[in-house]
């Protein structure tokens, strides 16, 4: 499942492998294709717009720590968004 | 852990039976959807009822009725002519009565821009007052997952959703926009047409199958469903000492098997996920023919590869039994020497040396360069004996199930 929706982000990633840091100017082509990558999953555009904000603001000037690439970083920003839209935790029944 | 465990505990109310009510439009995987939470819920030892108050569609009770008799679920319904409320109600009674502990209520697909069904929705939910309302959704619809299920949550008032033929969707609109546009969490995935395949829905291991890094955790539980540890660790001894046979190899690919596709698996394992369509289908052939194979070995050869080493007859009766050319039995039976090998040497921390001869996958092209298999050094004037008349390969043959 996700197939389609998988490949766009690996694409979307690339852009930032080899930089030294999370910056506006390379986050933006990154972003540009993440956004790309939802509309054609389908997903809903006011989902999107939020979504691609969020990790904006969550991404540029984060601390990459020592060890980790920004696109590893992106991709963690990025996981964190994605668990946040589909409910960030699992909801239980409620038995009687 | 399956469901509560990183969440809210479950509580029990003083009066059993809990009850679950399905909804959704036609053809969503209600019924279908019913079926699967029963026997999910029967797993985890709860005494489960199913009702079918779908009363429009042809056959709808009788699917329900074919469903609960798979997986020994008890299906109530009424005679013809009675009215899904009543149907309901006769169903809670009887739930109560019988203790049964949980209720599932399969409704009929309905629109949500149908008042008149609408309504009967809400009359059916006033009479059983559900703990729970699952509005089923059809994953390909993409987005409009979303604004149906916002607008059944308005009129009806449901509480999470169950997303099937999740499976198939190669793109996630539906899982992606449900949570923020409705509000409403779902709760299950169906994912696949078996009855096993639902999944309580996790989103972080969701967002994790998303990226690329595969669900172990999804994997570690089904795995420890199926496995008895005791036979894991028989199989551990064999492989350690090479005595790994036929018989073994059977087992292990039933247990697959009964995992789901090899596919499905195959993709849960990090980094796998671009696994090439073409390959898994072709390492599913083989496995096929491979059983094909072992179903035409006496016991005795299946616990003891080595006899067909020796003797070329008992390969060429396997090849016929089966519908393949000897060439195929030779290649399958080094394969497997191979293997039992690899696998020693790995179990003796020989490391990984990549990962020749591994039957069913690779797509058969391993083994054909005629390496000191036991099968070949034997092989002599077996192969010269054999008949010039060759078999269509894959022919069917009737064999008992193995």
């Amino acid at each position: 499942m996700f197939e389609e929706l998988s490949a766009r982000f690996e694409d979307a990633v690339k852009g930032l492998r080899g930089q030294g840091q999370i910056s506006e100017t390379n986050v933006e082509s990154a972003l540009k294709e993440v956004r790309r990558a939802l509309l054609e999953a389908d997903v809903s555009l006011p989902v999107v717009k939020e979504f691609v904000e969020d990790v904006r603001q969550k991404a540029v000037g984060a601390e990459v720590v020592r060890g980790v690439s920004p696109d590893q970083k992106f991709i963690q920003v990025v996981h964190q968004q994605l668990v946040d839209v589909m409910g960030g935790g699992q909801f239980p029944f409620v038995f009687s | 852990m399956l469901w509560g465990g990183d969440n809210s505990p479950l509580f029990s109310a003083e009066i059993p039976p809990t009850v679950v009510l399905m909804a959704g439009l036609q053809g969503a995987g209600k019924t279908t959807a019913t079926a699967k939470l029963g026997l999910h819920l029967k797993d985890q030892g709860r005494k489960t009822l199913m009702v079918a108050a779908d009363v429009y569609r042809p056959a709808a009770i009788d699917q329900l009725k074919t469903l609960g008799d798979q997986i020994d679920i008890e299906v109530f319904s009424l005679e013809s002519g009675a009215k899904p409320e009543e149907i309901a109600a006769a169903g809670l009674e009887k739930a109560r009565n019988e203790n049964f502990d949980t209720l599932i209520v399969d409704t009929a697909g309905r629109l949500q821009i149908d008042l008149e069904m609408m309504e009967e929705m809400v009359r059916i939910k006033s009479v059983v007052e559900p703990d729970e309302i699952l509005l089923v959704v059809d994953s390909m619809i993409g987005q409009e997952a979303a604004e149906l299920t916002r607008s059944f949550h308005e009129k009806v008032g449901i509480t999470g959703a169950v997303l099937t033929k999740l499976d198939g969707d190669s793109r996630g609109g539906a899982a992606l926009s449900i949570r923020k546009i409705s509000g409403k969490p779902i709760k299950f995935i169906g994912t696949g047409e078996k009855v096993e395949a639902l999944q309580p829905f996790h989103p972080e291991r969701m967002a994790g199958r998303i990226l690329g890094m595969g669900d172990v955790l999804t994997l570690v539980e089904k795995a420890q469903k199926e496995v008895e540890i005791a036979d894991a660790e028989e199989m551990q001894k064999k492989l350690q000492e090479a005595t790994f046979d036929f018989s073994d190899f059977v087992k292990q690919m039933r247990l697959i098997k009964r995992m789901g596709s090899l596919g499905g698996l195959m993709k849960m394992i990090p980094g796998m996920n671009k696994i090439d369509d073409g390959m898994l289908k072709s390492g599913e052939e083989q496995l096929k023919r491979i059983e094909a194979m072992i179903s035409s070995m006496t016991p005795d050869e299946r616990n003891n590869p080595e006899l067909l080493a020796a003797q070329p007859s008992r390969r060429r009766r396997l090849a016929f039994g089966s519908g393949h050319t000897p060439s195929d039995v030779d290649k399958v039976l080094a394969d497997f020497q191979k293997m039992r090998g690899f696998m020693k040497q790995m179990s003796s921390g020989g490391g990984m040396p990549g990962m020749p001869g591994m039957p069913g996958l690779g797509g058969g092209s391993s083994g054909i360069n005629g390496n000191a298999g036991p099968a070949r050094i034997s092989r002599g004037g077996g192969a010269s004996n054999a008949p010039k008349r060759q078999r269509p390969l894959k022919k069917k043959k009737g064999f008992g199930d193995l």
